[in-house]
């Protein structure tokens, strides 16, 4: 009976399991050389400077000589960086003890700390937390360095840095945590100290207490004293430093910041606005970001230390979201990076492979000509020169910056930079129009130049290589401008030759340029009644009814928005008025045009082909009979939308992509023709991670996930075909993943198996301690569990896990509608004929259902090589589960610390990747014709049956 | 010696008389055979294939810390939560910091983890105020120099100060509310509809005219069509970003619909097929009324090919709503217009350890799509076993 066959089958899964866990399964649940257990600390940094995090896990490492780690980093949404130090001693993935005084220490110093309160409290409350959680299990801390913390308790070891700090903290004027202005605290001995200096200055009352200041306009009045008292201390490192903002308000501190930070670049005041909300909240409405762009490549300017280092902090992470910014007017403008400001150095990335180490040729010396810029040597090859600058409102005068940019270019090259979108030309006029919109009708007018504008800016912010990570991913990830910075000043410097000091001093030039520029705008501004700096308005943020972004932007563009190129062209000056550049970064109507010739060269290659064949044969072209050829018209209509869509992202891109890997660039920057350079490094084995990695875990995955699926399909089918009242049931139960989203369930996959603490270790556990309590023999000693998603030796198999999990329903329909099509009379005829289960399995079953077997276990094989989302949700391709469509998609949009997308690159590895897949590729190809095209082909000029 | 009837045929008893236990357990295994076993193991696998939904919902259902810290309890604890608006409450005691610390002690012991306020839930949006009730009371100044003398929970849950709750559904408001999750319900909604709308079009038109139509060149698009069901999607993905986003398809949400609906060409298949048992006398009588093969396409071959367009529709949703790399490539830029596939990704980066809210999120973008699997169970089933094999 095929129940009792059935249950074989269930017996022997079982028993597979059971012996699976104590072979392959445990080893590799469980390490059991030594008493050694997992401890992995993870060190989560949000100081925004990811040098620092570094170095401390690097001190780290050198305290521990005979611990032997290794250390991960990754950024983690609104944490910053994160280092995952994993302590390890022989071969990976082995474990071995923390030395638990060590992390006390570390806390003791002040180096980390909790981030967490409810931690902080536990720690506090009982010094014996650590070892309580550190010897149960794995634990991961999170602890947020804050670098000035660091570098003053460790001053010892960073005495200059410390030095600075205490400096600097001493000098700060005020400061604010919630809003300003009542909120602020001052620096009351500074206030003391000017107002000796300027007792008619009303800094301090008659009992000679600081008034700090109330207003805005209060504020800038006491700034501006207090900067002239600076001016009479001789130590410039004594002078004030400026004030700090940080609230929770963004939006009504960036429109305070507008005014005062205009001041403040004119009166040289170092100021920085800086807010910070929970990345939870950014979806809710508030942005984080850090200091306004452009104010912090001022303070970063005036920050640069004498030996060319820059002080550490708080400029962090910029570029946080310049899109949102844009999205609310509040980022007019797009113009070059600050890389152009020190004049230094662009470097076009040409090859991909060699990031990092080895020195980048010097590029096109024409196009260096043409745009203006010197050639020179990075050593970083961040395409830095095609980075684009948000500068927001906080620091609007954008035609200033312009001119200062601009400064030594000639007209022509003015141009040729405008056209390549390397900068866009606005006016002052019109940013301020844009973003002080007030009235009713200056909101609309800004809505309607502003929308292309947008776009415009949009797009030009795009190509820069901070795209494409999506904001809500926390920071976008750019090069830290500071270091950006620091990078173009070193650049500069080793390229000119020029001391340390000089380069600093041209860039204090550079600065009093602009300086100077912004100033006299703004008293320009000022005096024509224009622009009131201590007169403007706290808008109350609608906390309950943020407008969605998109709505923003896409439901009412108004007609003609398009039409708009530049924002203000007839305010353009004279010789700029016949520049021809688009704001399309590339045109669409090539690729139009290209679908559309390809179309046409296949109708005309077809139609050579039928009349060559017809001057051979003698056939009619066309149907002879009206209705017949009517038909055919007809039929060419209704195949009409298919055959466009088939060519337009199909055929068409396959070509494209051939064009692309001859080329290389990032996104829709400037594409570099790069002949067979990308074939070859592929072809010849150059790009090891690809053929050691990828390819090899690419077909892993498509092997085991296609034959879990219809291996364990194949069984569950068996069960849920027999005749039980209750299989409904079961068949709910099972196939419910049948109808949920992939990504979904990764996601819960990933909760569900993400970290050492994870549910399923959890549950291993309890199953483990109760198991443990029967035969005294515990499967986990010491309790080492691993990390099912960031263990490289089991990442990959978690994966493989889940997606068969989710593709065994699918395949069970499948083998349920095969199974039910065999007829019952050979199952008779061979029972008749003494034939017991297993027999009846092998002889009749799977034989019926081979074809469909075939169809199934296809399906199966290519539909796994479509897998993206699963593998990227649960792993983004890392730990050793890179599969090919991962690695693709992250070489053509991902960029990291170390990698940056290579379109071309990507555009090879598809190609040899498709390649790779030829061979299913051709076989299913010539299966589906097998079986189509008797049914499809035109027998004879009678009908044909309708069935098979 | 021959067998001579039935009884023959069994083994010969044991001389030994069994036990009335062995015998009644033999007696019941003769009579029921295999069914139990399979029942338990189909219910044992059943259980852990929906375990991963159930962890799911319950975690949806618990505060931040609990999710994290509780993740294999299915259960939600009971929870004692701090009323957000709270009046102040006087007291005159004199030892008030040492009564505060009996309070804390209360509020923050960890030996009571299933009462104690060692999770407490803070409201989403902490304000000052809040914090100040979380560690005690104020008085009309605001001033926290109040404390609470140690009451039972008992007695503050009575003066209202305290509630108990066991499920939070307040991670489903935020959910949907503060993360937006509404817009991207939206999004997915509009998108698949789209592409359900679009693939059904394209492909019944295509495959009905492969069916029923001989015009030169069907050959080759047939060829053609064999072509873009099977090439691989992930090879291409460049150049047709490039292509879309250079057609300004990129801002809006054509471009992802026009791209999921090419790559759901090949459920044409399915539509040929089934165009090709219609008999062809159908058609022509039609044509005989004076329709055109647009009208009779529209008006009889569509509407008789119900069950295949309920398939292709079915397995154009599947796929629409599924499907994450092509709205990730195509609203990295927009992550307001983003389907709900991505993002629920998006809660991996900034939200990855509030598994409470990702659970939420989960649930939201999965609970729907099993009720209505629930209903329409058997149609579903029918619709892929039929249209997968013959496709």
């Amino acid at each position: 009976m095929k129940t009792r066959f059935v249950a074989y089958l269930l017996i022997a899964l079982g028993a597979v399991v059971l012996l699976a866990q104590w072979s392959v399964v445990t080893d590799r649940l469980v390490h059991r050389e030594g008493a050694d257990r997992p401890k992995e600390v993870t060190i989560w940094s949000s100081s925004g400077d990811p040098s620092l995090t570094r170095r401390i896990a690097q001190d780290f490492m050198e305290e521990n000589p005979d611990v032997n780690m290794s250390l991960h980093f990754r950024e983690s949404g609104s944490m910053g960086e994160v280092i995952f130090v994993s302590f390890l001693s022989g071969n990976p993935p082995d474990v071995m003890d923390i030395p638990i005084n060590q992390i006390r220490d570390y806390i003791a110093d002040g180096m980390v700390r909790p981030i967490d309160d409810l931690l902080k409290r536990e720690l506090e409350r009982n010094p014996d937390y650590l070892e309580m959680r550190l010897g149960r299990e794995s634990e991961i801390f999170r602890w947020q360095t804050n670098p000035n913390d660091y570098y003053i308790r460790n001053r010892d070891r960073y005495p200059e840095q410390a030095a600075r700090l205490i400096n600097m903290h001493n000098r700060v004027i005020g400061f604010t945590q919630v809003g300003f202005p009542r909120m602020m605290t001052f620096n009351r001995r500074i206030f003391q100290e000017a107002a000796e200096v300027f007792p008619d200055a009303g800094l301090v009352d008659e009992e000679g207490e600081p008034v700090p200041p109330a207003t805005w306009s209060e504020l800038v009045r006491v700034a501006k004293v207090i900067t002239d008292y600076g001016k009479t201390l001789d130590e410039e490192e004594n002078r004030p430093y400026g004030v700090i903002l940080q609230g929770r308000q963004p939006r009504d501190i960036m429109r305070g910041i507008t005014p005062l930070a205009a001041v403040a670049g004119s009166i040289g005041f170092n100021f920085e606005g800086k807010d910070w909300v929970s990345s939870l909240d950014q979806k809710a409405g508030f942005y984080e970001y850090d200091s306004p762009a452009f104010l912090g490549a001022l303070a970063l300017i005036l920050r640069l230390q004498e030996d060319g280092s820059i002080l550490p902090g708080t400029a962090g992470r910029h570029f946080e979201e310049p899109r949102t910014l844009i999205g609310e007017g509040r980022a007019a403008i797009l113009i070059e990076d600050w890389h152009a400001a020190l004049r230094a150095a662009i470097t076009v990335p040409i090859n991909r492979r060699d990031i990092g180490s080895a020195p980048i040729p010097v590029p096109d010396e024409a196009f260096a000509e043409e745009v203006g810029l010197e050639l020179g040597r990075g050593t970083n090859p961040a395409p830095m020169g095609q980075g684009i600058t948000v500068i927001t409102s906080g620091a609007s005068h954008p035609e200033a910056v312009w001119r200062w940019l601009h400064h030594g270019l000639s007209v022509d090259q003015q141009k040729r930079r405008m056209e390549m979108n390397l900068t866009l030309p606005v006016t002052w006029e019109a940013a301020e129009r844009i973003l002080s919109a007030e009235t009713e009708e200056d909101k609309k007018w800004a809505q309607e130049n502003l929308l292309p504008f947008q776009r415009m800016a949009w797009e030009v912010f795009e190509e820069s290589a901070i795209w494409p990570t999506p904001p809500v991913h926390g920071p976008v990830r750019v090069d830290n401008p500071e270091t950006v910075l620091h990078r173009a000043f070193l650049d500069f410097q080793r390229q000119s030759d020029l001391s340390v000091e000089e380069t600093l001093a041209k860039a204090r030039e550079g600065l009093e340029r602009f300086t100077q520029a912004v100033n006299e705008d703004l008293e320009q501004r000022i005096r024509s009644g224009v622009h009131d700096p201590g007169n403007f308005t706290f808008p109350e943020w609608d906390q309950e009814n943020p407008t969605p972004f998109f709505l923003q932007q896409r439901a009412y563009r108004p007609e003609g928005a398009d039409e708009q190129i530049a924002l203000s062209r007839e305010d353009l000056p004279e010789e700029f008025k016949d520049l021809t550049y688009g704001f399309i970064r590339s045109p669409g109507w090539p690729h139009l045009a290209g679908i559309l010739l390809l179309i046409l060269l296949t109708i005309l290659a077809f139609l050579g082909w039928k009349a060559w064949k017809d001057w051979r044969g003698g056939n009619p072209l066309l149907g002879t009979t009206r209705k017949e050829s009517r038909e055919q018209w007809y039929a060419y209509l209704f195949v009409f939308p298919a055959i466009i869509s088939l060519f337009a992202f199909i055929l068409y891109p396959s070509l494209y992509q051939f064009y692309l890997a001859l080329h290389s660039g990032t996104g829709l920057g400037i594409l570099q023709s790069v002949g067979f350079e990308h074939f070859r490094t592929i072809l010849f084995f150059e790009d090891t991670r690809f053929w050691t990695e990828v390819v090899p875990n690419t077909f892993r995955y498509m092997l085991m996930v296609a034959a879990g699926e219809v291996l364990i399909g194949l069984a569950l089918a068996l069960v849920l075909v027999l005749p039980f009242r209750a299989n409904r049931l079961y068949r709910t139960l099972f196939f419910i993943p049948l109808v949920t989203s992939l990504a979904a369930i990764s996601i819960i996959f990933f909760g569900l198996l993400a970290g050492t603490d994870s549910t399923v270790n959890q549950i291993l556990f309890h199953l483990d301690g109760f198991w443990e309590r029967f035969t005294g023999y515990s499967l986990y000693p010491e309790d080492s569990a691993r990390d099912f998603l960031n263990d490289p030796a089991l990442a990959l198999y978690t994966v493989i896990g889940v997606a068969i999990w989710s593709g065994i329903p699918f395949n069970t329909i499948l083998c349920m509608a095969g199974l039910q099509s065999i007829s019952p009379d050979l199952y008779e005829a061979a029972k008749v004929d003494g034939a017991g289960p297993w027999r009846r399995f092998i002889y009749i079953t799977i034989p019926q259902m081979l074809p469909i077997l075939v169809i199934i276990i296809f399906n199966s094989l290519v539909g796994a090589a479509r897998h993206f989302g699963t593998v990227y949700i649960m792993t983004e391709g890392e730990h050793g589960t890179e599969i090919a469509s991962t690695y693709i998609f992250k070489w053509g949009f991902v960029r990291t610390d170390t990698q940056i997308p290579d379109v071309g690159y990507a555009s090879a590895l598809g190609l040899v990747y498709a390649l790779l897949l030829g061979v299913f590729i051709v076989f299913n190809v010539w299966f589906i014709a097998q079986r189509w095209k008797k049914r499809l082909a035109p027998a004879e000029p009678e009908k044909k049956e309708g069935n098979k | 010696m021959e067998p001579q009837s039935s009884e023959d045929f069994r083994k010969p008893e044991s001389p030994e008389k069994k036990s009335l236990f062995w015998r009644s357990l033999r007696g019941w295994w003769e009579r029921t055979g295999w069914t139990l076993p399979i029942h338990a193991g189909l219910l044992f696998f059943g259980f852990l294939n929906i375990y991963p939904f159930l962890w799911m919902a319950s975690t949806s259902l618990k505060t931040g810390s609990e999710a994290k810290s509780e993740k294999e309890i299915l259960v939600p604890g009971l929870k004692y939560n701090l009323v957000a608006e709270t009046e102040p409450v006087y007291w005159d005691d004199r030892d008030l910091n040492e009564r505060q610390e009996d309070i804390l002690e209360i509020l923050w012991s960890e030996d009571e983890r299933r009462r104690s306020f060692n999770e407490t839930f803070v409201p989403y949006r902490v304000t000052p105020r809040e914090y100040a009730v979380q560690f005690g009371m104020r008085d009309e100044e605001g001033n926290r120099d109040v404390g609470l003398a140690r009451v039972e929970l008992e007695e503050l849950r009575e003066m209202g100060i305290v509630s108990t709750k066991r499920w939070q559904t307040e991670n489903y408001r935020v959910v949907w509310t503060d993360l937006r999750f509404y817009l991207h319900t939206l999004t997915s909604f509009v998108i698949t509809a789209a592409v359900v709308v679009i693939t059904i079009l394209t492909s019944s038109m295509l495959g009905y005219a492969l069916a029923k139509f001989q015009f030169p060149g069907k050959m080759l698009v047939f060829g053609l069509l064999i072509l873009g069901a099977v090439a691989p999607r992930e090879a291409v993905i460049i150049p047709i970003f490039h292509m879309i986003q250079s057609l300004r398809l990129m801002e809006g949400l054509w471009g992802m619909v026009l791209w999921l609906s090419a790559i759901s060409i090949g459920h044409t298949f399915l539509m040929a097929g089934y165009f090709l048992t219609i008999p062809k006398e159908v058609e022509e009588s039609a044509a005989v009324d004076g329709a055109g093969p647009l009208r009779t396409f529209f008006t009889i071959s569509l509407p008789m090919a119900k069950p295949i367009v309920m398939t292709v529709g079915l397995f154009a949703f599947l796929n629409a709503w599924n499907d994450f790399l092509i709205p990730l490539l195509c609203t990295m830029a927009m992550p307001d217009m983003q389907p709900l596939a991505v993002a629920i990704y998006s809660f991996r980066g900034a939200h990855q350890d509030d598994w409470h809210l990702t659970s939420s999120a989960a649930a939201i973008m999965v609970v729907p799509v099993i009720l209505l699997f629930l209903f329409c169970q058997r149609q579903i089933v029918n619709s892929i076993a039929v249209g997968a094999v013959k496709g």
